[in-house]
């Protein structure tokens, strides 16, 4: 109970944002936030977390039912994306697409946006925020119908 | 010889005369033999001098060729150096990691002892009342009492987290000598054009690779301090999008960030000061007695000699 009032160290705050420790000292630079200490109080933590945009999506969301679960998964990502305004000049963090999942579902959505890139329907840039990504604007109505359970991208048929 | 009346005849002296050339000439040829003796003797030791020009002549020669070759093994030796130097260094951060735990772990029993009077104590009981008994109940009750309750709660924890902070003497201090540490860098240029910093730092890889399982430690706050300079360098040269890539080299923590058509010098600078300064002011170093500061050093002596291939860094990764 007294650690709940004290200070976090480097790795609880890490964990708790749900990047690794050494992306927290860059995000910590990024937002001029460094405290003296590397002991974070609750305001630099939701500092940081405004900052950076890092987001738990999947923490109370599932992805929609689907035969196949890796295409669900993937439907499910991008519906997040979409409900979460990546589109266009509007972009998110894009580790907050698998932030919480475990290692096989994270390969598969990077792989899947490696693909979306390709058939020109995402795009990724880096920022001091950490890298985005948004949805392009004249795919959105291509990528809310995979979503709603119509035809996927031609090329996501390599993943399933 | 002369006869009964002493009178010396010619012959006889004609024969003086001859006894006393043969004298001469047998002198001078006895001092002839002398000198072909002496001549003989010099001569065989020019010849060995002679030889022994040739030798150390030849000698030279080996010696000039092992001179030109000296450098070729150079590489080899600055980066076993380099890399011996920041294991040992290693080795001996995690023993004076250790010594901080033991004293963090006092600081945090003086802290937990001098908050146990009765007043903080009651905070403490109800601040745990209210995290066990009442939050979960506060959903069921009208917005005006849980508004209530909350507001009161947000006081006891300010004032717990107070007194929380005035017992709170900072980083615990160690006992002992300082220790020196090495945060070696490098700025490679292939064309004049800087493309890829190169750090490696004397803390374990896993510090990076195995960080949710470890506890915060005298390795995790060097290598946090360090890439906040490298960070703030980059940051402060126009690149503050550089994202790092880690990965192990040795055993030893490598990292690596491209800065595209970067300028060598203003990089190798930034990073020069910014490593000194903030490893210099970081206090929880300053209390674990650790002097860390930047070292640089050219890129091709932080990678292994080519034909060793078992000493090669592991894949770079930013995950």
């Amino acid at each position: 109970m007294l650690s709940e009032l004290q200070p976090k160290g480097l790795s609880d705050v890490a964990k708790e944002l749900g990047v690794d420790p050494f992306e927290v000292v860059r995000l910590l630079v990024a937002a001029d936030a460094v405290p003296e200490s590397l002991n974070f109080n609750a305001e630099i933590i939701a500092q940081l977390k405004e900052y950076s945009g890092i987001a738990h999506w999947w923490t109370d969301n599932a992805p929609p039912a689907d035969a196949n679960p890796k295409r669900g998964r993937v439907r499910g990502a991008v519906k997040l994306l979409i409900d979460n305004g990546a589109v266009g000049d509007s972009t998110t963090r894009l580790d907050n697409l698998w932030r919480g999942l475990g290692a096989e579902d994270q390969l598969l959505l990077e792989q899947a946006v490696g693909l979306l890139m390709q058939d020109g329907h995402v795009q990724t840039f880096a920022a001091v925020q950490g890298a985005q990504i948004s949805i392009n604007a004249a795919s959105s109505d291509t990528l809310g119908q995979f979503v709603s359970g119509g035809a996927e991208p031609p090329s996501l048929a390599a993943l399933w | 010889m002369s006869d009964a009346s002493g009178l010396h005849s010619v012959a006889n002296a004609m024969e003086t005369v001859a006894k006393w050339r043969a004298e001469q000439e047998s002198k001078v040829q006895t001092e002839i033999a002398e000198v072909d003796q002496e001549i003989g003797s010099l001569t065989t030791a020019i010849s060995n001098l002679q030889q022994q020009m040739e030798g150390l002549a030849k000698f030279r020669g080996e010696l000039l060729a092992k001179q030109s070759s000296v450098g070729d093994g150079e590489g080899a030796q600055i980066y076993g150096g380099i890399f011996g130097a920041l294991t040992s260094q290693a080795a001996t951060l995690a023993e004076r990691g250790a010594t901080v735990l033991a004293a963090e772990n006092a600081r945090r029993a003086t802290i937990a002892a001098a908050i146990s009077d009765p007043e903080t104590k009651a905070l403490m009981d109800e601040y745990e009342q209210f995290k066990t008994t009442v939050e979960p109940t506060l959903a069921g009750l009208p917005a005006s009492y849980r508004g209530v309750i909350e507001q009161h709660h947000v006081g006891v924890t300010e004032k717990l987290k107070a007194r929380l902070a005035d017992a709170d003497t900072g980083p615990a201090s160690v006992e002992g000598d300082s220790i020196t540490i090495d945060v070696v860098f490098g700025v490679d240029a292939p064309e004049g054009q800087a493309e890829i910093i190169m750090v490696v730092l004397p803390v374990a890889d896993s510090v990076k690779m195995d960080w949710s399982n470890r506890q915060d430690d005298l390795q995790t706050a060097l290598a946090a301090r360090a890439m906040q300079a490298v960070y703030q360098a980059c940051k402060s040269i126009g690149f503050p999008t550089a994202q790092a890539m880690y990965g192990g080299h040795q055993g030893l923590l490598a990292v690596e960030l491209e800065l595209p058509g970067g300028d060598p010098g203003p990089i190798q600078s930034a990073l020069q000061t910014a490593l000194d300064q903030i490893l210099g002011d970081a206090p929880e170093l300053n209390a674990a007695k650790v002097q860390a500061k930047g070292h640089y050093s050219l890129v091709d002596n932080l990678l292994p000699p080519e034909e060793d291939e078992a000493a090669a860094p592991q894949e770079m990764t930013n995950a």
